[in-house]
């Protein structure tokens, strides 16, 4: 049986935070506790090879979930989705298994799946 | 319900228009212009309800969009009892999103809530304002009964009262100052447009006075985008996104826009004017080509096909630029500009006055960009701009709208799908957006007239139809604002520029009585009563906005003795409505006495509702309502009273060259003038303040100066923070996180490092609405509302046509705090 992930499209995460409090609330975490936590990586310009600053900048949001995630079992046993997937104003998260996902994995760039410790 | 069809007979029976003489879009509306509008004395212009149309199709029932929400109003799930509502305030924001309330069914109390997936606005997504609202709900310091202050003002000290006590000192003292002093010496104030907007009007209207504003100065905020919408385009325009439709992205009418300029916004952060951030990331995976003009490099910037990086306050030379390269390619849409407009050659010859050379060197944008931008705008269709508040917020605000709504316009994306479309009144119901719900009735003529501002800055007649701030200002400073009622505005904390100014002018009313979730600076240095109001969660109301008519239904019962917004002020009308003698002295019109005439509140949410044919309890029962949305409006008569084709301007057609601003005495076409304060109109102040400041960015966490005490929200951001370059923050000697002041000749605050390329060197970018309610409340710190407040830095100091204000574009220099400091 395959396990149950989460896909990133990350091109798209704004950076909102909706994941962070969506997850908190749903598990009445403790400030500072984070089942899904959006590391922001940026903005700085990509330099030309004299180091001279372009008009090009990186600027990602990755969510980086935590062993804290239990993908919302509790909801799940009730139909929905994890509140964060739910929830997400980019819709950029999805829910699924390793095995559907995997293959929207390979149908576009900027992309991650999170398979976390609570599915094996 | 039954079926809903256009009652063309209404149509029929529309008298002509106030203005006598029928624009229309035909070759002799110029000449009919000529006999109209010039020939009206300028106090004679702009004095009706129909002159100042927002929305088309108010007081009509269109007909509806064949969709139905498939969810039940209310059902019981896993235990809980589930209502169906719609988020706008309190606290709240700009949009009015579906949500799904949970509550309790034996207590009735509140236990969570979840985006409505079934909602067409939100589909389901929230953000983390209302995934933090149980924070909210159950916060120990809200306000939960009226009070009365029983030491002097500040001293943080109340006691509970009834609420006819309430109420009735309220009236009491009111009623004196109308008898004494005249209804024009009570102001009225708000904050931000949400559903009660329209309340704080009305009731100043029943109060007898005209007077009704927010803290801001120029109105910064919208005002001069829409006066000049409304009073050149004959309505308000917004970028389409599908929004207008229940399908959404799935209904086969509407047309993905091929490019988009996300303009002076950051709309994924801040959500702005009734437009969900996110619309614009949905359009890009479809597809969609992204221009940013920010001085910022927000995500969006990094994220765009384009990023003219733009001087704060150059706005208006960056469009024109832009316009002069579509005329000059010949990339316009020549069949619109001739059938649909007024004014073309003026503009053109307005825009073939500068150079672009010209516009890079005011405008800090390579030439090269301004004409790629240019071209990528003129030459994809449809087209459309989501602008933000960076235009409103220079004192060019109204010659900027101006300008950029020139671009949409010269290129054919007018009431186009994907391009630029007219805000509906949603099935008819013009809700009361304009917070203009009395005034043309309740007032004579002569008190309406004496509306702050009405004669010096004749655009106020426009739009919603409010005082003007800055010369209330001066007027309260000079002890002629005797009474104010505060509805949910934290003015000191958030709106006031020159913040001292507004803090000493506001403890010379004689009464002051202001409504609240929680109490606040404003409310504990100047209120005498304070009311407490029903969060969102557990209020009836109605949300009439743009797109959709829907219910705001209470999903849980309130804590302690808190009312609506609507319903506080339905009950204090009570008493003015019965009290013959004072409708009397303030010369209520003949048959207008009672002006809330409704036995309870869902009765005043049964009149808002009524152009729909629903009543509100079968609103509720139906969920959000659409109605066919009908694109060029203009072809078919829908955008006149007078059911012509055409728009509702004095020429019948769009006017690049405003009729109205020649008849005030304002340059007619876009012009391009310094911010008041820079590099360039003050060298002197820059030598010594060598940065230019933006602020007024929202973040996810807080809606202006709301949510500070919120523990969720207040992790995300917990101090405020001023962004500076790397450079820039190495030339001070200041590292990340450090205290720094923030410094100009107006005054100083501090606010904490954020060390980033988000900001160019030349520039740093400062938090706003900032206030400590965990500090102490009493005088003089008041939460420490100084300590942080950038508004100490900003002045009152209003564009020539009383919008628009260099609040985005200011000075300033930056050091670090000094161990004693903090």
């Amino acid at each position: 049986m395959s396990l149950n992930a989460i896909l990133v499209d990350y091109q798209y995460c704004t950076g909102c935070y909706s994941c962070e409090v969506a997850c908190q609330a749903e598990h009445e975490l403790p400030l500072e506790q984070w089942g899904v936590k959006v590391m922001t990586n940026g903005p700085w310009p990509i330099r030309e090879e004299d180091g001279t600053p372009t008009d090009q900048y990186v600027y990602d949001n990755i969510p980086a979930f935590t062993r804290l995630c239990d993908l919302c079992a509790d909801r799940q046993a009730h139909g929905k989705l994890p509140s964060c997937v739910f929830h997400c104003q980019a819709k950029c998260l999805e829910y699924g298994t390793v095995e559907e996902l995997s293959k929207k994995l390979d149908s576009k760039a900027e992309q991650y799946l999170w398979v976390p410790p609570c599915s094996k | 319900m039954g079926e809903f069809k256009m009652d063309s007979a209404t149509a029929a029976q529309r008298e002509d228009s106030e203005w006598g003489f029928s624009g229309k879009g035909d070759p002799d509306a110029q000449d009919r212009k000529e006999e109209s509008i010039l020939e009206k004395e300028r106090d004679d212009i702009g004095t009706t309800k129909e002159e100042n149309q927002f929305n088309f199709g108010a007081g009509e029932r269109p007909e509806m969009q064949d969709w139905k929400h498939p969810g039940e109003w209310q059902y019981m799930e896993d235990g809980m009892l589930v209502t169906r509502t719609s988020v706008w305030s309190a606290p709240g924001c700009h949009e009015g999103c579906g949500v799904l309330v949970y509550s309790d069914p034996e207590t009735g109390r509140f236990i969570k809530c979840e985006g409505d997936p079934d909602d067409p606005y939100n589909r389901g997504a929230l953000c983390p304002r209302c995934l933090a609202f149980k924070q909210v709900e159950f916060h120990p310091d809200r306000i939960l009964y009226p009070m009365k202050r029983t030491g002097e003002r500040g001293e943080n000290k109340w006691e509970r009262i009834s609420w006819d006590e309430a109420l009735e000192t309220c009236y009491r003292e009111f009623r004196r100052i109308a008898m004494t002093y005249g209804g024009d010496s009570i102001h009225c104030l708000r904050g931000t447009a949400r559903d009660n907007q329209w309340q704080v009007g009305r009731i100043a209207n029943t109060m007898g006075s005209p007077n009704e504003y927010g803290f801001l100065s120029g109105t910064a905020c919208y005002l001069p985008r829409l006066s000049l919408m409304i009073m050149t385009y004959g309505g308000m325009l917004i970028a389409d996104f599908s929004q207008f439709s229940a399908l959404r992205y799935d209904d086969p009418e509407w047309v993905c826009p091929e490019c988009t300029i996300v303009w002076g916004c950051n709309p994924t952060i801040s959500n702005p004017d009734f437009f969900m951030g996110h619309w614009v990331t949905d359009a890009m995976k479809l597809g969609c080509k992204l221009i940013s003009v920010e001085p910022r490099v927000t995500w969006l910037a990094a994220h765009a096909d384009i990023h003219l990086m733009l001087r704060p306050g150059t706005d208006t030379a960056l469009a024109l630029g832009m316009i002069k390269v579509i005329i000059d390619e010949d990339l316009y849409d020549h069949e619109f500009v001739e059938k649909w407009t007024y004014g073309f050659e003026e503009l053109a010859a307005r825009a073939q006055e500068t150079s672009l050379d010209k516009v890079e060197e005011m405008t800090w944008v390579p030439k090269e960009k301004i004409v790629e931008a240019a071209r990528m705008f003129a030459k994809a269709h449809p087209a459309n701009i989501v602008w933000g508040l960076a235009v409103d917020m220079q004192s060019q605000g109204t010659p900027c709208a101006q300008a950029i709504a020139a671009l949409w316009t010269i290129t054919g994306n007018l009431d186009i799908p994907g391009g630029m479309c007219y805000t509906a009144a949603p099935m008819g119901v013009d809700q009361p957006s304009a917070g203009a719900w009395g005034i043309y009735d309740l007032l004579d003529e002569e008190t309406q007239k004496k509306r702050v501002g009405w004669k010096e800055y004749p655009m106020y007649r426009y739009g919603l139809t409010q005082a003007m701030p800055d010369m209330s200002l001066e007027i309260c400073e000079e002890g002629g604002v005797k009474g104010v009622w505060i509805q949910t505005s934290n003015g000191i904390a958030c709106m006031s520029c020159e913040t001292d100014r507004w803090y000493k002018a506001m403890k010379k009313p004689e009464f002051i009585a202001a409504c609240d979730v929680f109490m606040t600076p404003m409310i504990q240095s100047n209120a005498d009563i304070v009311l407490p109001v029903q969060t969102w969660a557990e209020k009836h109301s109605v949300r009439a906005h743009y797109y959709f008519l829907s219910a705001i239904t209470g999903g849980c019962k309130a804590e302690g003795e808190a009312l609506s917004d609507c319903e506080i002020n339905r009950r204090l009308a009570q008493y003015f409505d019965n009290d013959d003698e004072f409708n009397k002295a303030i010369n209520r019109p003949e048959g207008k006495q009672h002006t809330w005439p409704w036995k309870t509140e869902d009765e005043v949410y049964d009149e808002i509702v009524k152009p729909s044919g629903f009543t509100f309890h079968e609103l509720m029962e139906q969920g959000p309502v659409y109605q066919k949305y009908i694109y060029k409006k203009y072809e078919k008569g829908l955008m006149r009273p007078d059911g012509q084709p055409g728009f509702n301007t004095p020429t019948g057609r769009i006017e690049f060259y405003s009729t109205l601003f020649e008849a005030y005495g304002y340059d007619p076409l876009p012009y391009i003038e310094e911010p008041g304060i820079g590099p360039v109109s003050t060298p002197d102040l820059y030598e010594e303040y060598p940065l230019i400041m933006i602020t007024g960015a929202r973040t996810t966490s807080f809606f202006h100066s709301e949510h500070r005490q919120i523990p969720y929200l207040r992790q995300l951001t917990p101090d405020p923070w001023v962004q500076i370059n790397p450079k820039t923050a190495a030339e001070h000697n200041i590292s990340e996180g450090d205290w720094v002041w923030i410094e100009n000749h107006r005054g100083r605050c501090r606010q904490r490092a954020r060390v980033t390329w988000e900001v160019s060197e030349k520039e740093i970018a400062a938090s706003h609405g900032w206030w400590f309610p965990e500090q102490d409340g009493a005088e003089p710190n008041l939460y420490g509302f100084r300590q942080s407040n950038i508004n100490q830095l900003l002045a009152n100091k209003p564009g020539r046509t009383g919008f628009g204000a260099d609040l985005k574009c200011t000075l300033c220099k930056i050091y670090r705090c000094s161990e004693e400091d903090l």
